[in-house]
């Protein structure tokens, strides 16, 4: 085992530069995600049959096929011309930017259900008994017991989108992947850099979700009060 | 104070996007060939492939691709007049991305058959490189012929979507098989005796033997030896064909390829 090569600022730079792109993918796909998830959640949620027909079908079909898939497909349907940002070929970013926020929609969504779900019906009957409509009933009454039940599920959504990104080394996004797979083809020593970007995985990782956890105490505690 | 994190959020991640570009990052590079040139013309790769290509620092510390393709790309980009944008990609991308015109030629140590050339077309053979099998040290007494390897308790490997597969395939019809997109991979598992041999091309298994301690070429050769690189352009892209065969033409009479494999070697290792 020879570990030098982190040593040497190129490889550091390196690794460090695929972190960077690998939480801000992480960061896009799950902030743009939820947002996105309103609209299947809604849809699910909603007693017209044809419409939580189309919400169930996007959900499942999502959450049943790959999502190494879902790029590949969306690369080969989707021709978009090379446009370079920033010397990144952005064209194959954006389109696995989108199939990955797609993606994080689907699994948000079910999160969005399952949180709102969980708040009893008797507050709906008794908020809409004293007087307040439908739409205001959701976002005054459910809509903020909800978020508690839903925050922890969207932290493990991130820590899991961490992981996900990983695929984009196809694609030649640079992300961790990518950074390991130009260190291993320069310096040969492919067992040691893959022993140092799971350490950097890991780290990547485990931080979030403490940190996770920490927001989620800090709500419970408002809840007591 | 949702609203709050979710500002940072965005906040943070916009800066970090900044940062992390301004460090060089990314997957296309760029080779001002001639400064009064205002156009480009895209080369597809898959720079995982030392000595064809592969990545390494510059001057400046940023990543930068080098190769023998490289090499060449930048002679056909000066005969074409114009600067040279690098795309790197994964191997089996590469046709596609040239077929739907998403770059306009790809070389990465390709070699042209019958299937490939249903899709694109390609130039006269730029590098003629023979396939050998890399083994262990230890085996080169054990492994002399395809034969000695033709049996059914061992395991060889090539990568995916390669000429190697095929003869793979054809040659070894006995043992098990494992094919993967990268060569480092493959190696690693020689390295732990998870494969008996990996078969590549001969400049890149001298680059492994250059480089890590234990491995051999083993004594007998692989498939055709008119075998070959070839540079390949989009269907009926006659234009671009003609000008590169013309490169190629004057780097062989010229000598300058022997030089760019040589010096890729000397960098390589």
């Amino acid at each position: 085992m020879d570990f030098s090569f982190i040593l040497d600022t190129f490889y550091l730079k390196t690794l460090f530069q695929g972190l960077l792109i690998t939480v801000l993918l992480a960061l896009i796909a799950v902030v743009l995600g939820t947002i996105i998830a309103l609209l299947p959640t809604y849809f699910r949620l909603s007693k017209h049959k044809i419409l939580n027909f189309i919400g169930a079908s996007y959900v499942e079909i999502i959450r049943g096929t790959p999502l190494l898939v879902q790029v590949m497909l969306l690369y080969a349907f989707i021709q978009l011309p090379v446009i370079t940002v920033l010397g990144m070929d952005f064209s194959a970013f954006l389109l696995g930017m989108f199939a990955l926020i797609i993606n994080s929609s689907a699994y948000a969504s079910e999160t969005f259900r399952a949180g709102i779900l969980s708040i009893d019906r008797g507050q709906f009957e008794a908020s809409l008994s004293l007087g307040m409509n439908q739409p205001s009933t959701m976002l005054h009454i459910i809509m903020p017991q909800a978020v508690k039940n839903i925050m922890p599920a969207l932290g493990n959504e991130f820590v899991i989108l961490i992981k996900e990104t990983s695929i984009f080394m196809y694609l030649g996004i640079a992300e961790m992947m990518y950074s390991a797979q130009i260190i291993k083809t320069a310096t040969y020593r492919t067992k040691e850099v893959y022993i140092i970007t799971a350490i950097l995985y890991f780290v990547l990782t485990f931080t979030t979700s403490k940190l996770m956890k920490k927001l989620e105490i800090r709500m419970r505690k408002q809840d007591e009060k | 104070m949702i609203k709050k994190s979710l500002l940072m959020m965005i906040l943070s991640s916009i800066l970090m996007f900044m940062v992390g570009c301004n460090m060089g990052g990314g997957n296309t590079f760029t080779f001002i060939i001639d400064e009064s040139y205002t156009t480009y013309i895209t080369m597809g790769t898959s720079a995982e492939y030392a000595p064809y290509e592969w990545i390494i620092s510059d001057e400046d510390n940023n990543q930068t691709v080098v190769g023998i393709d490289i090499e060449i790309a930048k002679e056909i980009a000066k005969k074409a007049q114009k600067n040279l944008k690098v795309i790197h990609k994964g191997f089996d991308f590469l046709l596609e991305d040239l077929a739907k015109g998403r770059v306009d030629f790809v070389i990465a140590a390709m070699t042209p058959t019958k299937e490939r050339a249903e899709i694109v077309d390609f130039s006269k053979v730029y590098y003629k490189a023979t396939q050998v099998m890399l083994i262990q040290e230890e085996d080169i007494d054990k492994y002399t012929s395809i034969e000695s390897m033709n049996i059914s308790n061992i395991r060889i490997g090539a990568q995916l979507g390669s000429i190697q597969q095929g003869y793979a395939d054809k040659l070894f019809t006995k043992p098990q098989k494992q094919f993967i997109q990268a060569i480092p991979d493959l190696v690693l598992g020689l390295q732990n005796n998870q494969l008996a041999g990996v078969i590549m091309e001969k400049p890149v298994a001298e680059g492994y033997l250059n480089n890590i301690d234990g491995l051999a070429i083993a004594d007998f050769s692989i498939g055709n030896l008119d075998d070959g690189s070839a540079v390949a352009v989009k269907k009926g892209d006659t234009d671009l064909l003609n000008l590169i065969n013309e490169t190629i033409t004057m780097l062989q009479e010229t000598g300058k390829i022997d030089q760019f494999v040589k010096d890729s070697i000397i960098l390589n290792s």
